[in-house]
C-alpha cells in the first residue's frame, strides 16, 4: 500500500532530530505523571519474560527500555534508525558497555541467531507493516529464545465500541483517524497469534496493561466516567508524589490487568517464543475467549478465579489493603461512574464487601440525584411551553439556577441530614 | 452613542471603565432597568405571570414572583432598547436568574453578550453550568477554557482575557514586603510570626458532588493544624478569610474556634484578601480559585484534599505548584511549608512556571477585556438622525408614549402653588399627570389641558376636566371655551421654548386671567455649564429631548426669561432653579469670585449667584399679570 509506505517512511523519519532525542530521555528520566507507572511496568514485563544474557532492543531510541537491563549485567545491544537517538542513548548509558547499531527495524544490522532475546518498547505501535518487521525480528532470535514488544489493542476498542453500539474505529477522535503523525497501529490477540504462527513462533503471553496510565493511553472502558479525559488524568497525574496511589496503580496494572484479556485494557505485551508450540498459542487464546466471556457477562470473583486457573491467590486481600487509602478508594470511585462498572457491582461486593462497595458506588448515586434533579428543574414547564415564552424568548431556563438549589437541597441534602 | 447593559460584579467593574473611555456609552444596571419600567407596566406583567403561572399545574414554588422579574427586565431592556440601542450585554455568570433572562434576551434580539468569568471553573462543569447561552465567554487562562470546549462550546466564542480582579496582583506582588509590614503591623504581628491564611469554602449546592460539611471540616482542620504548631512553639498565625455567601455560618464559626483554637485568636476577615495573600507564608484552600491567587503571588499554596475534590474535578494537578493534602495532613504540611525553603521553592517554582495556565495577563487583564468587549460590540447603526423626528409624525408619538415628559406630575412645579387652583390651564399637559395630581391635592379645582400630541392627550382624557387638542399657538381660546378673566393658575411647562413666538402667547392669554393669577413656567436654561462646555468644544448637539431638545426653538437665560414676562406685561414675584446633576459643585467663597475652567474655554469672575445660574437645568418663574 503507498499509503503505508508513506506512514512508514514518516514514522521512520520521525525520530532522527536531536531535540526528538532529547526530549525522549527527558521523558525517561523524570518520573512526571503517570510516565513513571509507565516506565514501572514495561520495563517490569521486559526483564520478566525475557530470557538469556544477549538482548537486543529495537528502536532502543535513548534506552529507555534496556538501560535497567544492562544495569542488571545483560549484554545489551540497540538498534535504532536515527543516529541522533543512539548519541543520547550512549550519553544515557554513562560507562555501562552497550553495543549500538544504527539500522531499520526491517532489516535489522544483525546475524540470524545473534541473539537470545528481543525487546521493541512503543515501537511496532507506529508501524503498519509489524508483520514485515516480525519476520527479521524472528530471523535474529535464537532458537527458544524470546520476542516481547507491546501494541495498542484491536480487541479492546472493538469490546468498548459494541458496548456503546458502535465501531471500535468510530470511539477515535477524526484527527486519530486520518492524520499520519497520530497512526498507531491496533491489532488483536487472533492476528498476532496467525503471525506468530506465520513466523514460526508461538504465543507465550499477551499481557495487557495501561488500565490507569491516562494520555495517549486511553482505556476506553473509562469513557463516560469521572477518570476518563484530562480530569482523570490530572487525578492520576498525582501518582508522581504519592506512593501509596503510585502502588495503587502498579497493583491495577500488573496485579488485575495482567490477569485479564487484551480486550481489559487499551495495550498489551506481546510475549512470544521462537519455538513451534502450538499448544501454548492455544492457551492464551483459551484464556483470553474465557476472560472475554466473563466480562461480556455480569462478572463474579469465583468466575474469575476459575477462567485465570488459579486456585490460591492474594490479590483480593491486596487490593483491600490498597482501598484502605482513602484517595485509592476515589480513584476507583471515579472509574466506577463509567456506563459499564454498572455490571462490575457483584465482583466489587465480592471483593470488597457490601459497605465499601456502597462508597464506591457513591458517585454513581449522586450523579443519578444531580441528572434526575437537573431532569425536574426542566420537566415542570413541558406540559405548557407556551407559558413561559414572552416577547419571543423562552424564560423557563432562567429558573434553573435557583430551582437546581431548592430541589438538590429538599430531595438530597436536607433528606442525608435527616437520616 | 449607543448604550451598554452591565449586570457585571463589582469587581469587574474596570474592565467595563476601561471600555467606556473608549466607547463612551449609556451603561443600564439591573437597578436602572428595573427602575425604568412604569409602575403600571409592573402591575400589568405581574398580573401576566400570575396567569401564566396558572397555565402550570407543577410549577415550583416562587416561580410567580420570579417570572414577574424577567418579565419585566425583558420589558426595561426592550423598552432600552427601543430608545438607545443596546450594542452589548456584559454579564457575570449567565447562570443566575437575571444574568440569563439579560443573556437569553440579547440572544434573542441579535444583541451580542459577553459572559465574563467570575472565577475559573478549574474541574467538572455541572448541571446549571452546562447550558450555553449564547455570548462570547472571558476566562482567565487556558484550563478555564477547556472545560467548556470540551462541553462543545465553539472555541471561537471562549476568549482568553485574563481576570481583570487580579490585575491587582501585578501591583501588590511588587511591594510584598511593604504589603507585608502594613499587614503584620495592623494587626500587631510580631516580626517573626509566620502566617497562614486560610479561606473558607462554599457549599454551593448546585450538585450532589458536594460536602455538606466541608465548611465546618476544612475549618476545624486549618484552625487544629496551626494550634498544633503553636504548641510546638512555632510562631504562627491564621488569618480566616471569610465569605459574604457564609455570613449564616457566624456561629458554626465561633463554636469550630473556641473548640480548636484553645487560646489562640485567629484574624477572622472579609478584606483585603489580596494583600493578605501577597504577606502570607501559606495560603490554605479548598479548591478553590484562592490557590491560583496564591500561585501568582509567588506564595506557597496548599489545597485541602477531599473525595470530592477529585470527583469534581480535580482542580489541580501533581505539578502545578499546589500541594495537596488530606485534612488530617495539614499541620505536617504546613510545618514543611513553613520550615523548609527547598519545599517553599519547589512550590513557587512549579506555580511561577504554571500560573499562566490558570490565568493570563495578570496586570492587563481589565485592559483586554474590554478590548474583547469592543471587539464583540455591534455598533448601533444610525437608524434615525434627530432631525428627522422633525418631520416624521412617528417620532413625536413614540415621545409621547415613552417620555417622561408626557407621563410624570410635574411636582416641582405643584410645590409652587400659592393657592388653591380653581380654574387651571395646563399648557402641554402631555398625558395629564400634572392635572391629575393636582386635582387629587385640590379636588375643587378645574383642569384644563392643551395638548397637541395626540397620543398624550388620548391618555389625559378622564384624568382632568376638559383636554383642548390643539396647538397653543393657534388656539382661540375663546372658541376653546375658556371665558375671559376665569382662569387662576397657569402651566407652562417646558412649553414655552417650543413656541415660535412665545411673546404674542402670553399677551394673548392675559385677557383670560384673574387679576391675581398665578403662572408659573418651567423653561430650560442655555446658560447652563455643561452645554457652555460643549459649545465651547464646537458642539452644539439636538437630542431627542433636554436642553437642547430639537424641538427647541426660543432659548433663554435667568436674565432673558425675566424680560420675556416683564415685556409682556407680568411681574415676575419669584424664579426657582431646578439642579443639573451633569454639572459639578463650583466653589465660590461668600463674596468673592473664581474662574471656571472648561476643557476650551474658562469663564471669568464667576460669582455665587452665577454659580447657582450655571449649574441650573430649568427656571420655574412664578408671575402675575401687571406691571
Amino acid at each position: 500500500m503507498a499509503n503505508d509506505d508513506t506512514l512508514v517512511s514518516f514514522k521512520t523519519g520521525a525520530w532522527k532530530s536531536t531535540g526528538m532525542a532529547a526530549g525522549y530521555a527527558q521523558r525517561m528520566r523524570e518520573n512526571r505523571g503517570t510516565n513513571r507507572l509507565k516506565n514501572h511496568v514495561e520495563i517490569a514485563l521486559c526483564r520478566e519474560n525475557i530470557c538469556g544474557r544477549r538482548i537486543v532492543d529495537v528502536g532502543i531510541g535513548t534506552g529507555r527500555g534496556s538501560l535497567p537491563l544492562a544495569h542488571d549485567g545483560l549484554h545489551v545491544t540497540g538498534i535504532d534508525v536515527s543516529q541522533a537517538m543512539l548519541d543520547q542513548c550512549r550519553q544515557e548509558a554513562g560507562g555501562a558497555a552497550i553495543d549500538l547499531r544504527a539500522g531499520d527495524l526491517t532489516k535489522l544490522p544483525a546475524a540470524d541467531e545473534e541473539f537470545d532475546s528481543l525487546i521493541a518498547l512503543n515501537v511496532a505501535v507506529h508501524f503498519p507493516n509489524w508483520a514485515v518487521a516480525l519476520k527479521d525480528w524472528a530471523r535474529v532470535v535464537k532458537s527458544g529464545g524470546r520476542l516481547v514488544f507491546d501494541v495498542h489493542s484491536r480487541d479492546h476498542l472493538n469490546a468498548v465500541g459494541a458496548l456503546h453500539g458502535c465501531a471500535g474505529d468510530d470511539l477515535l477522535t477524526p484527527q486519530q483517524r486520518t492524520d499520519p503523525a497520530q497512526f498507531m497501529l491496533r491489532v488483536t490477540a487472533r492476528e498476532i497469534a496467525r503471525e506468530a504462527e506465520n513466523n514460526g513462533l508461538c504465543v507465550v503471553a499477551l499481557i495487557p496493561y495501561a488500565a490507569v496510565l491516562g494520555g495517549g493511553n486511553v482505556n476506553y472502558w473509562l469513557l463516560g466516567s469521572r477518570l476518563f479525559g484530562y480530569l482523570g488524568d490530572r487525578a492520576l497525574s498525582w501518582m508522581a508524589n504519592d506512593e501509596r496511589l503510585f502502588a495503587f496503580g502498579a497493583f491495577i496494572e500488573r496485579t488485575l490487568a495482567a490477569r485479564l484479556s487484551t480486550h481489559a485494557t487499551g495495550r498489551f505485551m506481546v510475549v512470544l517464543e521462537k519455538s513451534r508450540n502450538d499448544g501454548a498459542t492455544q492457551t492464551v487464546l483459551a484464556h483470553q475467549d474465557r476472560m472475554a466471556s466473563l466480562f461480556a457477562g455480569v462478572p463474579r470473583l469465583h468466575g474469575l478465579r476459575k477462567a485465570s486457573g488459579e486456585t490460591v491467590d492474594g490479590w483480593p486481600a491486596e487490593l483491600q489493603l490498597h482501598l484502605a487509602y482513602e484517595r485509592n478508594r476515589t480513584l476507583l470511585a471515579m472509574a466506577l461512574t463509567s456506563p459499564f462498572a454498572v455490571r462490575l457491582r457483584p465482583l466489587i461486593r465480592d471483593l470488597a464487601g457490601e459497605e465499601l462497595t456502597r462508597e464506591l458506588y457513591d458517585a454513581n448515586e449522586r450523579q443519578a440525584v444531580d441528572d434526575g434533579v437537573y431532569e425536574a428543574v426542566r420537566s415542570w414547564r413541558r406540559p405548557a411551553p407556551g407559558a413561559l415564552h414572552f416577547k419571543g424568548i423562552d424564560l423557563g431556563p432562567v429558573f434553573e439556577y435557583d430551582l437546581m438549589r431548592e430541589m438538590l437541597d429538599a430531595r438530597y441534602f436536607s433528606k442525608a441530614q435527616r437520616s | 452613542m449607543g448604550s451598554v447593559v452591565s449586570l457585571l460584579w463589582p469587581k469587574n467593574e474596570a474592565a467595563l471603565q476601561h471600555y467606556l473611555t473608549k466607547v463612551p456609552s449609556q451603561v443600564l444596571t439591573a437597578a436602572s432597568l428595573f427602575a425604568s419600567v412604569p409602575g403600571e407596566s409592573v402591575s400589568a406583567l405581574a398580573a401576566d405571570a400570575k396567569q401564566r403561572v396558572n397555565r402550570l399545574n407543577d410549577a415550583p414554588a416562587q416561580i410567580e414572583e420570579r417570572l414577574h422579574q424577567s418579565l419585566v427586565l425583558v420589558e426595561a431592556l426592550d423598552r432600552a432598547h427601543a430608545q438607545n440601542p443596546v450594542e452589548l450585554v456584559v454579564l457575570n455568570e449567565d447562570v443566575m436568574q437575571h444574568s440569563k433572562t439579560a443573556a437569553l434576551w440579547a440572544k434573542s434580539r441579535g444583541v451580542p453578550s459577553v459572559v465574563v468569568s467570575h472565577s475559573s471553573i478549574l474541574g467538572r462543569l455541572y448541571t446549571v453550568h452546562r447550558e450555553d447561552n449564547g455570548g462570547t465567554l472571558a476566562v482567565f487562562g487556558r484550563m478555564g477554557a477547556v472545560p467548556h470546549t470540551d462541553m462543545g462550546m465553539p472555541a471561537e466564542r471562549v476568549a482568553i482575557t485574563g481576570n481583570p480582579a487580579w490585575d491587582v496582583y501585578a501591583v501588590l506582588a511588587e511591594r510584598r514586603s511593604a504589603v507585608r509590614s502594613e499587614m503584620f503591623a495592623r494587626n500587631a504581628f510580631s516580626a517573626n510570626d509566620h502566617v497562614v491564611v486560610f479561606a473558607t469554602t462554599w457549599p454551593a449546592f448546585f450538585t450532589a458532588f458536594c460536602d455538606a460539611g466541608h465548611y465546618e471540616k476544612s475549618l476545624r482542620a486549618a484552625v487544629r493544624a496551626v494550634r498544633e504548631l503553636r504548641d510546638l512553639d512555632v510562631p504562627v498565625q491564621l488569618v480566616i478569610k471569610e465569605r459574604s455567601s457564609n455570613a449564616e455560618k457566624g456561629a458554626e464559626r465561633e463554636a469550630i474556634l473556641r473548640e480548636e483554637a484553645a487560646g489562640f485568636t485567629p484574624v477572622v476577615t472579609d478584606r483585603d484578601l489580596e494583600s493578605w495573600i501577597v504577606a502570607a507564608d501559606a495560603v490554605v484552600s479548598v479548591d478553590s480559585n484562592i490557590a491560583v491567587e496564591a500561585m501568582i503571588a509567588g506564595t506557597p499554596a496548599i489545597n485541602i484534599w477531599s473525595p470530592m475534590s477529585w470527583l469534581n474535578g480535580p482542580y489541580f494537578g501533581a505539578e502545578d505548584g499546589v500541594m495537596d493534602v488530606r485534612p488530617d495532613d495539614l499541620a505536617v504540611a504546613l510545618a514543611r511549608v513553613l520550615g523548609d525553603p527547598g519545599v517553599r521553592e519547589q512550590l513557587t517554582s512549579q506555580a511561577r512556571a504554571r500560573y499562566p495556565e490558570f490565568a493570563s495577563f495578570v496586570g492587563s487583564a481589565a485592559v483586554r477585556t474590554a478590548d474583547l468587549l469592543m471587539q464583540t460590540r455591534k455598533p448601533a447603526a444610525a437608524s434615525r438622525y434627530v432631525w428627522q423626528e422633525l418631520s416624521d409624525p412617528r417620532g413625536v408619538s413614540e415621545k409621547g408614549r415613552d417620555s417622561v415628559y408626557y407621563r410624570s406630575p410635574r411636582s416641582d412645579m405643584i410645590a409652587r402653588l400659592r393657592r388653591a387652583p380653581r380654574v387651571m390651564l395646563d399648557i402641554g399637559c402631555g398625558a395629564g399627570a400634572t392635572g391629575a395630581e393636582i386635582k387629587r391635592l385640590h379636588p375643587t379645582a378645574h383642569v384644563t389641558g392643551i395638548e397637541m400630541n395626540e397620543q398624550a392627550a388620548a391618555l389625559a382624557q378622564g384624568r382632568i376636566d376638559r383636554i383642548v387638542v390643539d396647538n397653543v399657538e393657534t388656539l382661540d381660546f375663546e372658541q376653546a371655551g375658556i371665558k375671559s378673566g376665569s382662569v387662576d393658575v397657569v402651566f407652562f411647562p417646558d412649553v414655552l421654548e417650543h413656541l415660535y413666538d412665545p411673546w404674542r402667547l402670553l399677551v394673548r392669554l392675559k385677557a383670560f386671567l384673574t387679576p391675581d393669577a398665578q403662572v408659573l413656567a418651567s423653561v430650560p436654561n442655555v446658560r447652563n455649564l455643561w452645554l457652555l462646555a460643549q459649545l465651547g468644544a464646537g458642539s452644539w448637539q439636538y437630542e431627542e429631548e433636554g436642553l437642547l431638545d430639537v424641538t427647541h426653538i426660543r432659548f433663554f437665560t435667568k436674565k432673558t426669561v425675566i424680560e420675556l414676562f416683564e415685556q409682556t406685561g407680568y411681574r415676575v414675584g419669584a424664579l426657582y432653579a431646578n439642579g443639573d446633576g451633569r454639572v459639578p459643585e463650583i466653589n465660590v467663597p461668600s463674596g468673592a469670585t473664581v474662574n471656571v475652567d472648561l476643557p476650551q474655554m474658562t469663564l471669568k469672575n464667576v460669582s455665587e449667584q452665577d454659580a447657582v445660574e450655571l449649574r441650573t437645568l430649568q427656571f420655574i418663574v412664578d408671575a402675575t399679570p401687571g406691571a
